[in-house]
Protein backbone atom coordinates (compact mmCIF):
# COMPACT_ATOMS: atom_id res chain seq x y z
CA UNK A 1 0.00 0.00 0.00
CA UNK A 2 1.05 3.87 -0.89
CA UNK A 3 -0.10 6.74 1.25
CA UNK A 4 0.42 10.17 -0.10
CA UNK A 5 -0.13 13.55 1.25
CA UNK A 6 -2.69 15.64 -0.86
CA UNK A 7 -3.23 19.14 -0.51
CA UNK A 8 -5.79 21.29 -1.34
CA UNK A 9 -5.33 24.91 -2.57
CA UNK A 10 -8.18 27.80 -2.94
CA UNK A 11 -10.79 26.66 -5.29
CA UNK A 12 -9.87 22.87 -5.03
CA UNK A 13 -9.88 22.85 -1.27
CA UNK A 14 -13.68 24.93 -1.73
CA UNK A 15 -14.45 21.73 -3.32
CA UNK A 16 -12.63 19.21 -0.75
CA UNK A 17 -14.99 20.05 1.99
CA UNK A 18 -12.93 22.55 2.63
CA UNK A 19 -10.02 20.05 3.73
CA UNK A 20 -6.29 21.68 3.69
CA UNK A 21 -4.98 18.36 3.20
CA UNK A 22 -5.50 14.46 3.73
CA UNK A 23 -3.83 11.10 3.41
CA UNK A 24 -4.99 9.35 0.75
CA UNK A 25 -4.00 5.77 0.35
CA UNK A 26 -3.87 3.49 -2.79
CA UNK A 27 -4.71 0.14 -3.63
CA UNK A 28 -2.29 -0.12 -6.50
CA UNK A 29 0.22 -3.10 -5.52
CA UNK A 30 3.02 -2.02 -7.90
CA UNK A 31 3.45 1.15 -8.92
CA UNK A 32 0.41 3.57 -9.12
CA UNK A 33 0.89 6.83 -10.59
CA UNK A 34 -0.32 10.55 -10.55
CA UNK A 35 -3.59 9.88 -12.33
CA UNK A 36 -4.47 6.97 -9.68
CA UNK A 37 -4.60 9.85 -7.23
CA UNK A 38 -6.31 12.07 -9.60
CA UNK A 39 -8.89 9.34 -9.92
CA UNK A 40 -8.61 8.86 -6.09
CA UNK A 41 -9.72 11.68 -4.93
CA UNK A 42 -12.07 12.85 -7.70
CA UNK A 43 -13.67 9.57 -6.09
CA UNK A 44 -13.91 11.05 -3.04
CA UNK A 45 -14.88 14.40 -3.95
CA UNK A 46 -16.77 14.63 -6.99
CA UNK A 47 -16.83 18.03 -6.94
CA UNK A 48 -13.69 18.31 -7.85
CA UNK A 49 -13.48 17.10 -11.23
CA UNK A 50 -14.46 20.92 -12.34
CA UNK A 51 -11.38 22.32 -10.84
CA UNK A 52 -9.09 19.86 -11.73
CA UNK A 53 -9.89 20.89 -15.15
CA UNK A 54 -7.59 24.00 -15.36
CA UNK A 55 -5.73 22.72 -12.25
CA UNK A 56 -1.98 21.95 -12.07
CA UNK A 57 -0.43 19.12 -9.85
CA UNK A 58 2.74 18.94 -7.86
CA UNK A 59 5.31 15.88 -6.62
CA UNK A 60 7.11 16.71 -3.49
CA UNK A 61 6.83 20.44 -4.72
CA UNK A 62 7.49 20.60 -8.20
CA UNK A 63 5.62 21.46 -10.78
CA UNK A 64 4.17 18.25 -12.97
CA UNK A 65 3.22 18.94 -16.81
CA UNK A 66 -0.70 18.00 -16.70
CA UNK A 67 -0.17 15.56 -20.24
CA UNK A 68 2.24 13.41 -18.76
CA UNK A 69 0.73 12.01 -15.22
CA UNK A 70 0.45 8.47 -16.17
CA UNK A 71 4.21 8.52 -16.33
CA UNK A 72 4.79 9.88 -12.75
CA UNK A 73 5.11 7.29 -10.55
CA UNK A 74 4.06 7.99 -6.62
CA UNK A 75 5.73 6.96 -3.66
CA UNK A 76 5.16 6.27 0.20
CA UNK A 77 5.35 9.45 1.91
CA UNK A 78 4.86 11.47 -1.25
CA UNK A 79 3.44 15.36 -1.17
CA UNK A 80 0.95 15.38 -4.11
CA UNK A 81 -0.71 19.26 -4.75
CA UNK A 82 -3.58 20.66 -6.73
CA UNK A 83 -2.69 23.79 -8.02
CA UNK A 84 -5.78 25.92 -9.29
CA UNK A 85 -4.17 29.11 -11.37
CA UNK A 86 -2.24 30.65 -9.78
CA UNK A 87 -3.22 34.67 -9.08
CA UNK A 88 -0.25 35.58 -6.79
CA UNK A 89 1.15 39.09 -7.19
CA UNK B 1 -1.95 49.50 -9.08
CA UNK B 2 1.56 49.09 -9.66
CA UNK B 3 4.28 51.45 -8.52
CA UNK B 4 8.11 51.05 -9.47
CA UNK B 5 10.90 53.79 -9.42
CA UNK B 6 14.40 53.22 -9.79
CA UNK B 7 17.26 55.12 -8.48
CA UNK B 8 21.09 55.71 -9.03
CA UNK B 9 24.15 56.85 -7.01
CA UNK B 10 27.73 56.80 -8.09
CA UNK B 11 29.93 55.95 -5.27
CA UNK B 12 32.39 53.84 -7.26
CA UNK B 13 35.07 54.86 -9.92
CA UNK B 14 33.52 54.57 -13.54
CA UNK B 15 35.67 51.02 -14.18
CA UNK B 16 34.19 49.36 -11.48
CA UNK B 17 32.17 46.24 -12.53
CA UNK B 18 31.02 43.71 -9.83
CA UNK B 19 31.68 39.62 -11.03
CA UNK B 20 28.19 38.49 -12.93
CA UNK B 21 26.76 36.15 -9.93
CA UNK B 22 24.66 33.91 -11.94
CA UNK B 23 23.92 31.53 -8.39
CA UNK B 24 20.62 32.39 -6.37
CA UNK B 25 21.39 32.25 -2.88
CA UNK B 26 19.53 32.79 0.38
CA UNK B 27 22.35 35.03 1.40
CA UNK B 28 21.54 37.73 -0.82
CA UNK B 29 18.37 36.60 -2.44
CA UNK B 30 16.06 37.61 0.03
CA UNK B 31 12.29 35.73 0.04
CA UNK B 32 9.58 36.38 2.75
CA UNK B 33 5.95 35.19 2.69
CA UNK B 34 4.33 36.80 5.85
CA UNK B 35 0.70 37.66 7.16
CA UNK B 36 2.02 41.10 8.63
CA UNK B 37 1.96 44.60 6.69
CA UNK B 38 5.22 45.06 4.25
CA UNK B 39 7.20 47.93 3.74
CA UNK B 40 9.00 48.89 0.30
CA UNK B 41 11.79 51.21 2.33
CA UNK B 42 12.95 47.52 4.52
CA UNK B 43 12.47 45.69 1.87
CA UNK B 44 15.01 48.09 -0.58
CA UNK B 45 17.45 48.32 2.26
CA UNK B 46 18.19 44.93 2.04
CA UNK B 47 19.20 45.15 -1.66
CA UNK B 48 20.72 48.21 -1.19
CA UNK B 49 25.10 47.50 -1.35
CA UNK B 50 28.06 50.21 -1.95
CA UNK B 51 28.98 48.54 -5.02
CA UNK B 52 24.98 48.71 -6.09
CA UNK B 53 24.61 51.75 -8.90
CA UNK B 54 20.77 51.40 -8.94
CA UNK B 55 17.83 49.64 -6.97
CA UNK B 56 14.54 49.10 -9.33
CA UNK B 57 11.23 48.05 -7.22
CA UNK B 58 8.03 47.17 -7.66
CA UNK B 59 5.14 47.34 -5.32
CA UNK B 60 1.82 45.71 -6.16
CA UNK B 61 -1.28 47.01 -4.39
CA UNK B 62 -4.80 45.30 -3.85
CA UNK B 63 -7.19 47.59 -6.13
CA UNK B 64 -10.58 48.74 -5.01
CA UNK B 65 -13.15 47.91 -7.87
CA UNK B 66 -13.49 44.59 -10.29
CA UNK B 67 -15.79 45.41 -12.75
CA UNK B 68 -17.44 48.03 -11.24
CA UNK B 69 -18.12 46.31 -7.78
CA UNK B 70 -16.45 47.62 -4.55
CA UNK B 71 -14.00 45.28 -3.30
CA UNK B 72 -13.91 45.19 0.63
CA UNK B 73 -10.82 43.29 1.01
CA UNK B 74 -8.22 40.08 -0.20
CA UNK B 75 -7.01 36.99 1.42
CA UNK B 76 -4.12 35.32 -0.04
CA UNK B 77 -3.08 31.91 0.46
CA UNK B 78 0.36 30.51 -0.37
CA UNK B 79 1.89 26.75 -1.24
CA UNK B 80 5.00 28.09 0.80
CA UNK B 81 7.76 25.44 0.58
CA UNK B 82 6.98 25.02 -3.16
CA UNK B 83 6.41 29.01 -3.33
CA UNK B 84 10.00 29.37 -1.82
CA UNK B 85 11.78 26.84 -4.49
CA UNK B 86 9.83 28.25 -7.29
CA UNK B 87 10.68 31.39 -6.31
CA UNK B 88 14.18 30.74 -6.14
CA UNK B 89 14.11 28.98 -10.02
CA UNK B 90 12.81 32.62 -11.00
CA UNK B 91 15.85 34.30 -9.62
CA UNK B 92 18.29 31.64 -10.58
CA UNK B 93 17.24 32.65 -14.27
CA UNK B 94 16.86 36.04 -13.64
CA UNK B 95 20.77 35.88 -12.48
CA UNK B 96 21.23 34.04 -15.76
CA UNK B 97 20.05 36.73 -17.45
CA UNK B 98 20.72 40.26 -16.06
CA UNK B 99 23.35 41.03 -13.76
CA UNK B 100 22.32 41.45 -10.18
CA UNK B 101 23.68 41.85 -7.00
CA UNK B 102 21.15 41.19 -4.71
CA UNK B 103 17.43 40.23 -5.11
CA UNK B 104 14.50 40.59 -2.36
CA UNK B 105 10.80 39.29 -2.42
CA UNK B 106 7.60 39.55 -0.19
CA UNK B 107 4.49 38.48 -0.56
CA UNK B 108 2.22 38.85 1.94
CA UNK B 109 -0.84 36.14 2.80
CA UNK B 110 -3.94 36.58 4.77
CA UNK B 111 -6.56 39.30 4.79
CA UNK B 112 -4.99 42.50 2.85
CA UNK B 113 -6.85 45.67 3.11
CA UNK B 114 -7.82 47.91 0.05
CA UNK B 115 -4.90 49.69 -0.96
CA UNK B 116 -2.40 47.57 0.56
CA UNK B 117 0.73 46.17 -0.36
CA UNK B 118 0.25 42.72 -1.25
CA UNK B 119 3.96 42.02 -3.06
CA UNK B 120 7.24 43.89 -3.34
CA UNK B 121 10.17 43.12 -5.28
CA UNK B 122 13.37 44.55 -5.32
CA UNK B 123 16.68 43.65 -7.18
CA UNK B 124 20.31 45.94 -6.78
CA UNK B 125 22.84 46.06 -9.68
CA UNK B 126 26.04 47.83 -10.74
CA UNK B 127 24.22 49.73 -14.15
CA UNK B 128 20.21 50.07 -13.83
CA UNK B 129 18.89 48.60 -16.72
CA UNK B 130 19.65 45.06 -15.01
CA UNK B 131 17.61 45.79 -12.17
CA UNK B 132 14.69 46.97 -14.12
CA UNK B 133 14.39 44.11 -16.65
CA UNK B 134 15.47 41.56 -13.86
CA UNK B 135 12.38 43.07 -11.98
CA UNK B 136 10.20 43.04 -14.81
CA UNK B 137 11.16 39.35 -15.25
CA UNK B 138 10.49 38.66 -12.04
CA UNK B 139 7.22 39.69 -10.93
CA UNK B 140 5.94 38.86 -14.55
CA UNK B 141 7.64 35.22 -14.08
CA UNK B 142 5.76 35.15 -9.87
CA UNK B 143 2.59 35.83 -11.71
CA UNK B 144 2.52 32.86 -13.73
CA UNK B 145 3.95 30.08 -12.03
CA UNK B 146 4.12 31.13 -8.34
CA UNK B 147 1.58 29.13 -6.07
CA UNK B 148 0.23 31.39 -4.48
CA UNK B 149 -3.81 32.37 -4.42
CA UNK B 150 -6.30 35.65 -3.56
CA UNK B 151 -9.96 35.47 -3.32
CA UNK B 152 -11.62 38.78 -3.85
CA UNK B 153 -14.65 39.73 -1.77
CA UNK B 154 -16.95 42.08 -3.01
CA UNK B 155 -19.55 44.78 -1.33
CA UNK B 156 -22.46 42.50 -2.03
CA UNK B 157 -21.51 39.72 -0.35
CA UNK B 158 -19.85 37.69 -2.72
CA UNK B 159 -16.12 36.42 -3.41
CA UNK B 160 -14.04 34.73 -6.05
CA UNK B 161 -10.86 32.97 -6.59
CA UNK B 162 -8.69 35.12 -8.73
CA UNK B 163 -6.34 34.10 -11.85
CA UNK B 164 -3.67 35.60 -13.36
CA UNK B 165 -4.12 36.42 -16.85
CA UNK B 166 -1.77 35.16 -19.05
CA UNK B 167 1.69 36.79 -19.42
CA UNK B 168 4.01 35.95 -21.69
CA UNK B 169 7.40 35.14 -20.33
CA UNK B 170 9.62 35.29 -23.70
CA UNK B 171 9.22 38.75 -24.06
CA UNK B 172 12.36 39.00 -20.94
CA UNK B 173 15.58 38.06 -23.55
Amino acid sequence: MVSVKVLYFASARDAAKNLEYETVTLSEDTGPRMTSVVDAITRRHPGLAAVLQTAAFSHNQVYCSGDDLEDIQVKDGDEIGIIPPVSGG
Amino acid sequence: MAHSHSCCNHQHPPDYVPEHNKEASEAYDHFLISAEPLSLEAACSLVKSDAAGAVSSFEGTTRNTFNGKRVLRLEYEAYEPMAKKEWYGIVQEARSKYHLLSTVMHHRVGEVPVGKTSVIIAASSAHRADAINAVHFMIDSLKVRLPIWKKELLDDGSAMWKQNEHIDISVHK
